[in-house]
């Protein structure tokens, strides 16, 4: 009974940080009756648990490109099991993206790292390594951002639009961020892994441009004015390599 | 029971894509500031006379009109450092008691300045060291005299010029 609740919990917790749910969190508690789980604590002391690198890609974002006309985006996954349930895992990545919003033109460009560790909440059977974690990550963004044309904003219409096409760049933009993510690995076939998480973010600090503001932050995704929480996905294809057996 | 976990994920990542916020500008937020201005009498400054007013562009495609009014909101232009614009005062009235159909020439010189004032909104342009010069015309002046309260229009909170009739 304890590992349902461990994943209640766990859901919970990303539910109530995704703010307005409760709805939700009811269902999956009536649907998810998961007591058979331990009735085989015993016999998972007997296997052997293979030790290695999982090394991925990440599946949401070339195909995001090829959906989305103003995303580019790249990243290769990883991680590394330290411990039963605990592996080191990081992210790297590129993304780029444009806005063409009302009041302006402009696209952000850059790279991402994020490193930290899973936790593993799945009592695997014997022989089977599918992973269900809890994660946290801290994330560094590098990034550029261009503005190539902007409208003055103005509540009447009595003259022309000032629209403006004076280009501008800044560089040297950076956003850190810590992130909890949800997420599952599961083996389909000998060491392929095809993974699916969520991922919760809470902006610390940025480094914003004085005339302009940081739309986009590669890794951590849309930034907005007054909030300091984004949200993102992916869906990984990986390969696990096996170093030790334990 | 990893299919169960699946379709949860797919759904947390449905609510968290469709928690993000419109962006629309504000109508509450501040933005590019109009001029504002009230009309005194000119026998008495303080008071207010109100009066009938259009507000011309210099070739007179277009125009804003203000009925018994005794303070009014002026756009500028924000791509350039001056504004002319035609005030007639009892617009098409020729048998008013006075200034019929008066017209009188303002010009609006000032040092426009671009701020960013968010994703929503944009940017917006303040107006510094605002100067005004008459130009009466060819019918006479209606507009005795004007005083600058303001020479900085960053809102519309305060009148930043009167104008005396």
């Amino acid at each position: 009974m304890k590992t349902p609740h461990t994943f209640l919990f766990v859901i919970s917790f990303v539910l109530l940080g995704l703010s307005e749910m409760n709805a939700q969190q009811q269902g999956i508690e009536v649907e998810d009756p998961l007591d058979e789980v331990s009735s085989d604590t015993t016999a998972t002391r007997t296997k052997t648990d293979k030790y290695g690198l999982r090394l991925g890609v990440d599946l949401s974002k070339p195909l995001r490109t090829l959906l989305d006309d103003t995303y580019q985006g790249f990243e290769i996954a990883a991680d590394f099991r330290i411990r039963k349930s605990y592996y080191l895992a990081a992210e790297i990545g590129t993304e780029s993206k444009q806005y063409n919003e009302a009041n302006f033109d402009s696209e952000t460009q850059g790279s991402y790292i994020k490193a930290g560790f899973n936790y593993n909440i799945y009592n695997n059977w014997a022989g089977m390594s599918n992973l269900i974690y809890v994660g946290l990550r801290g994330g560094f963004s590098t990034f550029s951002q261009d503005l190539n044309s902007y409208t003055i904003y103005t509540t009447d219409t009595f003259f022309e639009p000032d629209l403006r096409t004076d280009a501008r760049s800044y560089d040297n933009l950076n956003l850190i961020w810590i992130e909890l993510q949800l997420g599952m690995q599961v083996e389909l076939i000998n060491n392929l892994y095809l993974g699916v998480n969520v991922q919760l973010k809470r902006a610390l600090s940025q480094k914003e441009p004085e005339d302009f503001a940081n739309l986009f932050a590669p890794g951590f995704n849309k930034v907005t004015t007054d909030n300091v929480y984004g949200a993102g996905y992916g869906y990984t294809l990986s390969y696990f390599i096996p170093i030790f057996k334990k | 029971m990893i299919k169960k976990w699946l379709l949860l994920m797919l759904a947390v990542l449905a609510l968290s894509l469709s928690c993000e916020r419109d962006d629309i500008c504000a109508t509450s937020t501040p933005t590019t500031p109009q001029l504002t201005m009230s009309f005194l009498d000119a026998d008495n400054i303080n008071e207010t006379k109100s009066l009938n007013i259009n507000i011309y562009k210099r070739d007179k495609s277009d125009s804003i009109t203000y009925t018994d009014a005794s303070a009014i909101q002026v756009p500028l232009r924000t791509d350039t450092t001056a504004t002319i614009l035609v005030f007639v005062k009892n617009p098409n009235n020729l048998v008013a008691a006075e200034n019929p159909n008066n017209a009188d020439t303002l010009i609006f010189t000032y040092t426009p300045q671009e701020t960013f004032i968010s994703r929503a909104c944009g940017y917006k342009v303040v107006f510094n060291n605002l100067s005004i010069q008459v130009n009466p015309g060819s019918d006479g002046r209606w507009i005795d005299d004007f005083i600058i309260n303001n020479r900085t229009i960053a809102d519309e909170d305060t009148t930043h010029v009167f104008i005396r009739h």
